[in-house]
């Protein structure tokens, strides 16, 4: 896997204010930390982070020139908070690597070849998004595919039955159940239950509302 | 309509939306999301009318999340009230929704009917949201 290089600086302040000037200033807050070494905090440039994460996968190696330091360091990316609403980059937490020392990472669960069950109107409901990995840096995967080419209405999938590649190993509990493809409802049903819900949430509106009158009386006593 | 079971003091305080929300803002169980844009009470009414909206635009086979719960009562002085005589009763549910949250979740439906019930689910909330996909 290609190592991309990342200029970064020794941060020496900290706390909110501090922060706050570094990000109007055109650069994110990160940490480094791992292999049992102190933290260090950093500062990185905005856009050539934004620029890694766009466009070199989910976990690119990052070769860190750090001033000072004339020793090489790999890091990966281990944690990205942005703000929900504008998505803009707030903190970057980096991982120290060796290439020779196996990492663990969070990976994405990506579900293909859904189009069969979807056609049949199945729900494919995802009950886990990301799943523990742990392998060498350079063998780690964009993401994991669940596979649904073969799958049939009500099937549910667990750890186990993931296809990873060699030396990848999950370390969640190989029991644990990701998806299950729900059947359709009928349509007669769907409507019935519907009727039958907007029914009861009337009358438990009505219900609602004498009960919040009654405590009402119990004031003007 | 959505309301606690039991609360332990009927009348709360009003308090104040500001910031982000520490929690909620990501689509979790769905493919769709329709997050909040602005902050805002919506009442447990308007909750369970952008969930009819959306049930019943996807008719059949999907399966909707609603990501806010009206934790907070909400009080009105009765009509032609003089001011005064203390706080008046509780009358409505409110979720307390911040810029960010997520509002209603949505998956097993084709992505143009997804954006459609979203979109129609927007319009019954008093906010500006935007349909998000995961």
């Amino acid at each position: 896997m290609e190592q991309i290089q990342l200029k970064v600086e020794k941060r020496e302040v900290f706390g909110k204010g501090a922060s706050r000037k570094i990000r109007r200033d055109g650069n994110v807050p990160t940490i480094l930390y791992g292999e049992k070494r102190d933290p260090v905090s950093l500062s990185a440039n905005t856009k050539e982070i934004e620029k890694i994460l766009s466009h070199s996968g989910t976990h690119p190696i990052l070769d860190l020139q750090i001033p000072d330091v004339s020793e090489k360091t790999l890091a990966m990316i281990k944690d990205v908070q942005t703000t929900p609403l504008t998505g803009k980059l707030v903190h970057l937490d980096l991982i120290r690597i060796s290439l020779d020392k196996k990492v663990e990472m969070s990976v994405e669960l990506h579900v293909v070849n859904s189009e069969e069950i979807k056609k049949q109107g199945g729900i494919i409901q995802l009950l886990i998004t990301e799943l523990q990995v742990e392998c060498f840096p350079d063998k780690m995967p964009d993401f994991i595919a669940l596979d649904l080419s073969t799958a049939q209405l009500g099937d549910s999938f667990t750890i186990a039955d993931l296809k990873v590649g060699e030396g990848i190993e999950i370390l969640d509990d190989p029991e644990e159940v990701i998806a299950t493809v729900l059947a359709p409802k009928a349509e007669a049903e769907t409507t019935t239950t519907e009727a039958a819900e907007t029914e009861g949430t009337e009358e438990g509106a009505e219900k609602a509302d004498k009960a919040d009158k009654k405590p009402e009386k119990a004031d003007k006593k | 309509m959505l309301q606690p079971k039991r609360v332990k003091y009927r009348k709360m305080q009003r308090g104040r939306m500001k910031g982000s929300p520490r929690k909620g803002t990501e689509v979790s169980f769905g493919e769709y999301g329709l997050q909040s844009m602005e902050p805002a009470w919506i009442t447990n009414r308007q909750i369970e009318a952008a969930r009819i909206a959306v049930t019943r635009c996807i008719k059949r086979g999907g399966k909707v999340w609603i990501r806010v719960f009206p934790q907070k009562s909400a009080t009105k002085k009765p009509a032609e009230t003089r001011m005064g005589k203390g706080k008046g009763s509780p009358e409505i549910w409110v979720a307390v929704v911040k810029p960010g949250s997520m509002i209603i979740e949505l998956a097993g439906a084709s992505p143009e009917l997804s954006e459609k019930a979203l979109k129609l689910a927007s319009y019954k909330l008093p906010i500006k949201c935007r349909v998000v996909k995961r």
